[in-house]
C-alpha cells in the first residue's frame, strides 16, 4: 500500500534540521525526518569507567579512526566508523573529516563557542578582494541570530565591535582579572588589540543540542515523525516537473532498500554528507559549483610561556588563573596591511601546567621539571580562517561504497601560502606578548592540523545571487530545483574565524520560514 | 530475579605474556622504560606496573609503520650500547645509558609535529606511551587509592551503540 506524501521530507537531525523541523512543524506543516544512525541512549549506552577497564587501557584500539583525532577510547564509538563510511583522499593530501550519526549528529558533542559572523565575512570581496560576497548581509540574519541566541541561552559580554556583533545575550558580570591577564590585557591595548571575553551557549544542563534545544518542540506539535537508522541514498525527481518528490533510502540494520515520498525535500545531513548526497543524486548543480569551495578553520598554532614568578608554587594569590578571548583584530582597516588576507582569533589560558613534551629530558629531573613548572604557564592557542578556494573541491568515488554500497567522496583539499603566513603572524604575535610580558617562552609551533581537524567544514554548496557560480539562492533554496533546500553548513561563502554553528542555526531558521512561507502561498 | 555474580579484572589474576618483540627489543625497552619513569613521589614507576608488557602488545597490534618505528629504535639502542661499551643496552648502568638517551631528547612544542629524525621520533613517542601505560595501569591505579586520579586515567565512556 501506498503510504502518506509528507509535506516535507527532513536528511538529517543535527542543529539545522532540528531547526528546520521546529518552524516547519510550528507553522504547521507535516515533515519526516529520517537519520542515518541510532538514537543514543544517555542512560545505558554511558558509563564512568577507569582506563584500566578498558581493552586498550586508555589508548584506543591502533588503526581504528585514523582521521579523527579528537577520538579517544573513552568516545570512541560516537563517531563514525571510518570503515563503514570510508572516504577517500591522495595520501599528500590529508583531511580529516569528523562525523556523527547519532539522532542529533555533531550538535551531541560540539564546544559550545557561539559567535556571529559579521560583515568582514558578508561582505568579505568587498574588503580584500579574494572570492565572493554572501548575499545577504549581518542585517538580514540578525533578527534570527537573536531568537536562536535566545533558545541556546548564549552567555557573552556585549562590546560594539564591528568584527564581533553583538547579541542577544545573557551578560555575566566581569569577574576581577588575574594579574597575568591584567597584563596581557593591557599589552594587547597598547596594540590596538581587543581583548574579550569567550561566548558560549548554556543550553540545558550544559547540553545545547537539537534533541534537547529544538526536536521536542517540533515534537509537540504532534507534526514531526522521526525514523532513526535510515539512510538516504538518493533524492528522486518527478519526471515530468524535474521537481524533488522523495527519496531512496536503506534500512541501516537489514539493508533493505525503501521510498518515501515528499513535496518538498531539506537536506540537512551535515555539509558533506549533504553534498555527497546531492552528488550521488545527480541534482541541482547546472552550476558545476557544488563539491567546490570546501573550507574550515585552521587549529593547532600555540604558544606556551611561564611566569617566572609563579614557579615553585609561589604564585601569589591573584596571580594566575582566568582566560580571555581575543576576536579577530588583522585586517580590519585599510590601514593595516599584512601579508596574508583574513583573520583569526586567540584564545588565551592562564595558570595551567606545562606539557612534558616540551623538556628534553626524562626520569626524576623530567618530574622535578614538571613540578617546579606547574599552574606557571599561560597558554595561547588560535582558530584562523581559511579562505574557500574553487580547487579545494570533494567529488564521488565511484570505485569505493560505502557498507550500504552507496559511492562515497574523494575530498581534495590543500592548504595555501595564505594559511602558512597567517598562522607564522599568529605565532609570532602570542610569542611577541608573552615575551613583552617578562614571561618565558617554553614552546611556540606555527604548524596546524590538516583541513577538517575543526569539524567547522563549510561550503560545497555555496549561496549566491547568480545561478552560474552558485548552487543555492540566498534562502538556501536550490538555483535549480526550488522545492530543494541545503540548509546546513553547505551553503557558507566564507567560514569567517567563528564557530559556524550559530550561523547554520540561523540561516536554517530563516530558510525554513521562508520555506513556510511559500508552501503557504502555494508557490512551492 | 537472576543474580549478578561478581567478577574479577583480568589484569588481577594473569600477566601479559610478551610475544611481539625478539628478547634483544624486548630487554631494551624495559630497560628504557625503567629509565624513562622510575618510581616517582609515591608512584609506581613503569617496571613497577607492566608496562613494557602491555606495550609489546599495544605495538603488536599497531599498524606496521608503528611497529617499524619501535624496532628499529629499539635495536639501534642495543647497537649503540654495543658499539660504545660492548653489551647490550639492557646491561649498561645508568650513566652509560643517559650517554646514549641524552642526545636522543629534543623539545616538542607540538605532539602532531614529532622530531623527523626516526630515532629522536622513537623517543618521543616511546617516552609518551610508557607514562600513559604506566599511569592508566591497573596497579597503578590501586596505588592512587582506586580513584584513577592522576592525569586522563578515567571519564565517562561510550558503549557501543546499536552496532550494525
Amino acid at each position: 500500500m501506498a503510504k502518506k506524501e509528507y509535506d516535507v521530507l527532513i536528511v538529517g537531525s543535527g542543529h539545522s534540521g532540528g531547526m528546520a523541523a521546529k518552524v516547519l512543524t510550528q507553522k504547521g506543516i507535516s515533515c519526516l525526518m529520517l537519520n542515518a544512525g541510532p538514537e543514543a541512549d544517555y542512560v545505558k549506552d554511558r558509563a564512568n569507567k577507569s582506563a584500566h577497564e578498558l581493552p586498550y587501557r586508555g589508548f584506543n584500539k591502533p588503526g581504528r579512526l585514523p582521521h579523527v583525532y579528537q577520538a579517544n577510547e573513552f568516545n570512541a564509538n560516537q563517531w563514525v566508523d571510518e570503515k563503514e563510511v570510508p572516504y577517500t583522499h591522495d595520501p599528500a593530501k590529508p583531511y580529516n573529516w569528523v562525523r556523527v550519526r547519532l539522532l542529533g549528529g555533531r550538535s551531541l558533542f560540539w564546544s559550545r563557542q557561539s559567535f556571529r559572523l559579521s560583515d568582514f565575512e558578508f561582505k568579505a570581496a568587498d574588503i580584500d578582494g579574494s572570492g565572493e560576497n554572501w548575499p545577504i548581509s549581518h542585517a538580514d540574519l540578525a533578527p534570527y541570530y537573536s531568537q536562536v541566541e535566545g533558545i541556546f541561552r548564549v552567555t557573552g559580554k556585549k562590546e560594539g565591535w564591528p568584527q564581533f556583533p553583538d547579541g542577544n545575550f545573557i551578560e555575566a558580570p566581569d569577574q576581577p582579572k588575574s594579574q597575568t591577564i591584567q597584563k596581557l590585557t593591557d599589552l594587547c591595548n597598547q596594540r590596538s588589540i581587543g581583548v574579550s571575553r569567550m561566548r558560549s551557549s548554556q543550553g540545558i544542563n550544559g547540553l545545547a543540542s537539537s534533541i534537547n534545544l529544538l526536536l521536542p518542540d517540533a515534537m509537540a506539535t504532534g507534526k514531526l515523525e522521526i525514523v532513526s537508522n535510515a539512510i538516504v541514498r538518493e533524492i528522486t525527481t518527478d519526471k515530468t516537473t524535474g521537481l524533488a518528490n522523495g527519496a531512496h533510502f536503506v534500512d541501516r540494520h537489514s539493508k533493505r532498500e525503501m521510498h518515501v515520498k515528499a513535496r518538498v525535500v531539506v537536506v540537512a545531513a551535515g555539509t558533506l554528507e549533504s553534498t555527497r548526497l546531492l552528488l550521488n543524486s545527480g541534482l541541482a548543480n547546472s552550476s558545476g559549483v557544488m563539491g567546490h569551495y570546501l573550507h574550515d578553520q585552521i587549529y593547532g598554532v600555540s604558544v606556551v610561556a611561564s611566569v617566572p614568578e609563579a614557579r615553585d608554587g609561589k604564585a601569589s594569590a591573584g596571580m594566575m588563573g582566568g582566560s580571555v578571548f581575543i576576536p579577530r583584530f588583522r585586517n580590519l582597516t585599510k590601514a593595516d596591511k599584512r601579508d596574508f588576507i583574513k583573520g583569526y582569533c586567540m584564545l588565551i589560558n592562564s595558570g595551567g601546567g606545562a606539557n612534558p613534551n616540551f623538556f628534553p629530558l626524562y626520569g626524576e629531573e623530567l618530574q622535578k621539571k614538571v613540578d617546579s613548572y606547574a599552574g606557571s604557564c599561560v597558554s595561547g592557542s588560535i582558530y584562523g580562517e581559511r579562505v574557500a578556494r574553487f580547487e579545494n573541491h570533494v567529488r564521488i568515488n565511484k570505485t569505493v561504497t560505502d557498507a550500504w554500497g552507496i559511492p562515497v567522496l574523494h575530498v581534495d583539499v590543500k592548504d595555501s601560502d595564505n594559511e602558512l603566513k597567517m598562522a607564522k603572524d599568529a605565532a609570532d604575535t602570542m610569542e611577541d606578548l608573552f615575551k613583552t610580558a617578562g614571561w618565558e617562552i617554553l614552546s611556540k609551533t606555527d604548524r596546524f592540523y590538516p583541513p577538517g581537524y575543526s569539524i567547522h567544514e563549510v561550503g560545497t554548496c555555496r549561496m549566491g545571487d547568480n545561478p552560474k557560480t552558485s548552487v543555492l539562492n540566498k534562502w538556501n533554496q536550490s538555483h535549480d530545483i526550488k522545492n530543494l533546500f541545503v540548509v546546513d553548513g553547505a551553503s557558507f561563502v566564507t567560514c569567517g574565524w567563528q564557530n559556524p554553528t550559530m550561523t547554520i542555526v540561523s540561516l536554517s531558521m530563516r530558510a525554513s520560514e521562508y520555506l513556510a512561507e511559500q508552501m503557504n502561498q502555494r508557490a512551492i | 530475579m537472576v543474580p549478578q555474580i561478581e567478577l574479577t579484572e583480568l589484569d588481577a589474576v594473569g600477566d601479559t605474556t610478551p610475544k611481539f618483540f625478539t628478547a634483544a627489543q624486548f630487554a631494551a625497552l624495559r630497560k628504557l622504560s625503567g629509565i624513562l619513569l622510575p618510581p616517582l613521589k609515591g608512584s609506581p614507576g613503569a617496571l613497577d606496573t607492566d608496562a613494557p608488557e602491555f606495550l609489546d602488545f599495544l605495538i603488536g597490534v599497531s599498524p606496521v609503520e608503528r611497529q617499524q618505528l619501535y624496532r628499529n629504535g629499539l635495536d639501534y639502542l642495543n647497537a649503540q650500547a654495543h658499539r660504545q661499551f660492548g653489551k647490550a643496552f639492557a646491561e649498561i648502568d645508568a650513566a652509560q645509558a643517559d650517554t646514549i638517551l641524552k642526545p636522543l631528547f629534543v623539545p616538542v612544542a607540538w605532539s602532531y609535529d614529532p622530531p623527523k629524525d626516526p630515532i629522536k621520533h622513537f623517543i618521543f613517542e616511546a617516552h609518551q606511551d610508557i607514562r600513559t601505560a604506566t599511569r592508566n595501569a591497573p596497579s597503578a591505579n590501586a596505588a592512587a587509592g582506586g580513584t584513577a586520579r592522576r592525569g586522563f586515567a578515567g571519564g565517562q565512556y561510550w558503549n557501543p551503540i546499536d552496532p550494525v
